[in-house]
């Protein structure tokens, strides 16, 4: 099966050539991702963009795993150069130190790795904000293979309908121009650890719920993990048996790799018969009873405790 | 008098505590860096809703040295830089993560009384358990403390007393109450979900960690807090009745904090309530289970 990270899926966004050499990529967590969009959505109305700073460290040899980020003010300075309108993104480079030193407080692994910057595309406007985040000036740290920061584009606007995420390094052109900048892009995927999955599951609940209910009562989707996880397992399962039937009765071909998976999956749980199955459920049941047992019990005690402690005092006063 | 009765109004009014998706993930992302992290939520107060926004890592506070004034600073500092981003720098209230919903303790309840009295009645504390989480449950509580408290700690401090010698006739599930939670997925979340997760059978597989019936592991570190807690209560129980016995006012010795024994009973009724659910849960698991075993055997 074909792995799938979201930088293998067709883009809107306007890149170059993927490049081979620098073998470096980004690995984005969830909680950046939320943190970009949430920033956008704060921007100055005048503004059409947000950017920020990524943090985040090395992991796995060649992976920045991008952790945290934070949003930087910056205006938009228009300048005319021997009559040549030129625009340019000022990043409040006093903000994003003041901030990294507050991020610094509470977590000393993550350093600065790039910057972000939301939009569909890169533009000259990206050079200048580029190179301050090259600098030390920024506190960017060369963290061997990474020589220079990472560009993370995400796309607010939605072109082409799909939420796209690229990265991009700056690579050094054989033609020494001064202000030369050339983005490549290399690969990237939003990387969710299993806790974070949680979340996610828990939103994508609260996002049918709200849907449900109209949004006024985006609900308390807590505690309902089991309901959508056994739908869910009942249609994975449905949807294996249909594939099986349907080469059995051979409407398609079967794919000998898929069959393989299928027969390892249910070769890895050892068989049980009923009986056996039975006792292990009864067994497992009585644990449960008892459990639930004890507690009640403990609760009792504390009413009683409670009580009488009440009753005590009553007589004292 | 009356600013009294009006200020108990308003908090009747808080019904429920929207939080954005943003601030679930980043108090996880805190919990998984550090133990006991702590940090401030920032939102808006919308009539009976308490809107959670924003929330950021307060640093791990030297406990010993009991040092608030750098905390606050860095607080302050942090809100203003916040404000500049356009970020609703009002605080709502602060979180916390715990283990096994062992976090009622005195300074949670001080810190919150604090937090109702000097900014918002309305503020709450958000609790988050990263190891419910692990079981694949998302485990985040808000709770505010009850007004009668809050008034109990007022009086307390007219006479100059802890607050634990003013807690006559309290019961144990006064302390504290829940407030109904519900998460707000911005507009732009939902693109990002629908985009990178509901497409993705890789991203959205892992909730079928929730049928795992077998999580033992979860259940017997519960039960043995429970146990542990129920030592205590019964120690602490023989030391008031001790205590009375050679004088007939307890309440007046400082040898005793009334506060302790309420404190453990509203634990051991946390711990019973957690119990209760899971166990609930896996007995619902098992009979499916072993319903539709038996129903294939025929």
């Amino acid at each position: 099966m074909e792995p799938v990270s979201s930088s293998r899926r067709a883009s809107s966004l306007k890149s170059f050539f993927v490049s081979p050499y620098p073998q470096i990529s980004v690995r984005v967590h969830p909680v950046v991702v939320f943190t970009i969009l949430d920033s956008y959505v704060r921007k100055q109305e005048s503004q059409v963009r947000s950017v920020g700073t990524l943090l985040g460290s090395i992991v796995e040899g060649n992976v920045v795993d991008v952790t945290d980020c934070y949003t930087v003010p910056h205006t938009e300075r228009r300048e005319s150069v021997k009559g040549v309108q030129k625009k340019e993104i000022i990043i409040s480079g006093e903000y994003h130190l003041q901030m990294l030193s507050f991020k610094r407080k509470i977590s000393q692994k993550e350093q600065v790795v790039g910057w972000f910057s939301t939009g569909s595309e890169i533009t000259e406007l990206h050079n200048l904000p580029h190179q301050y985040y090259s600098t030390g000036n920024a506190k960017f740290q060369i963290q061997h293979p990474l020589v220079s920061p990472v560009l993370l584009l995400v796309d607010t606007a939605l072109t082409n309908t799909t939420l796209s995420i690229k990265a991009f390094l700056n690579v050094p052109t054989p033609i020494a121009f001064e202000n030369l900048t050339s983005f490549h892009e290399i690969p990237s995927e939003v990387y969710t650890l299993k806790s974070d999955k949680t979340a996610l599951q828990m939103l994508i609940q609260a996002r049918s719920n709200a849907k449900k209910r109209g949004a006024a009562a985006s609900a308390p989707a807590l505690h309902q993990g089991f309901e959508v996880a056994f739908t869910k397992l009942v249609k994975l399962l449905k949807a294996c048996t249909e594939y099986v039937e349907d080469v059995l009765d051979g409407k398609i071909e079967g794919d000998t790799e898929l069959g393989r998976d299928l027969t390892k999956m249910l070769c890895s749980e050892p068989f049980f018969d009923v009986e056996t199955f039975d006792a292990m459920c009864q067994n497992s049941l009585q644990d449960n009873l008892m459990v639930v047992y004890l507690s009640t019990l403990s609760r009792l005690q504390v009413a009683i405790n409670q009580k009488i402690s009440l009753a005590q005092q009553g007589a004292q006063q | 008098m009356s600013r009294e009765l009006s200020r108990q109004d308003r908090s009747q009014g808080l019904q429920r505590v929207e939080v954005d998706a943003l601030v679930i993930l980043k108090i996880m992302k805190h919990a998984r860096d550090q133990t006991g992290a702590s940090g401030k939520l920032m939102g808006l107060d919308v009539g009976a809703v308490l809107q959670v926004t924003h929330s950021f890592a307060t640093p791990e506070r030297n406990i010993e040295s009991g040092d608030t004034t750098q905390d606050s600073q860095y607080s302050l500092e942090m809100m203003k830089a916040l404000r500049e981003v356009n970020v609703d720098a009002n605080t709502v209230g602060w979180y916390t993560s715990t283990y096994l919903s062992h976090f009622l303790t005195e300074r949670l309840l001080e810190e919150q009384i604090g937090y109702q009295e000097k900014i918002n009645d309305k503020c709450v504390v958000l609790v988050f358990d990263p190891l419910q989480n692990a079981i694949g449950r998302l485990a985040f509580r808000a709770f505010r403390v009850t007004d009668e408290l809050v008034k109990r700690r007022k009086e307390a401090n007219q006479r100059g007393q802890p607050l634990g010698m003013n807690l006559q006739q309290l019961q144990c599930d006064n302390l504290l109450e829940e407030v109904p939670l519900s998460i707000n997925n911005p507009l732009l979340v939902e693109a990002f979900l629908v985009d990178n997760v509901l497409g993705d059978p890789f991203q959205s597989s892992v909730d079928l960690d929730t049928l795992d019936f077998d999580n033992s592991a979860y259940m017997q570190k519960n039960l043995s807090a429970l146990i542990d807690c129920l030592d205590d209560l019964a120690s602490e129980e023989s030391k008031r009745q001790f205590l009375d016995k050679r004088q007939p006012r307890p309440y007046m010795d400082r040898r005793y904090n009334p506060m302790d024994s309420l404190l453990i009973s509203s634990q051991i009724q946390n711990y019973c309530r957690d119990i209760n659910t899971y166990s609930e849960e896996s007995m619902g698991k098992l009979f499916v289970v072993n319903h539709s075993v038996l129903k294939q055997d025929k």
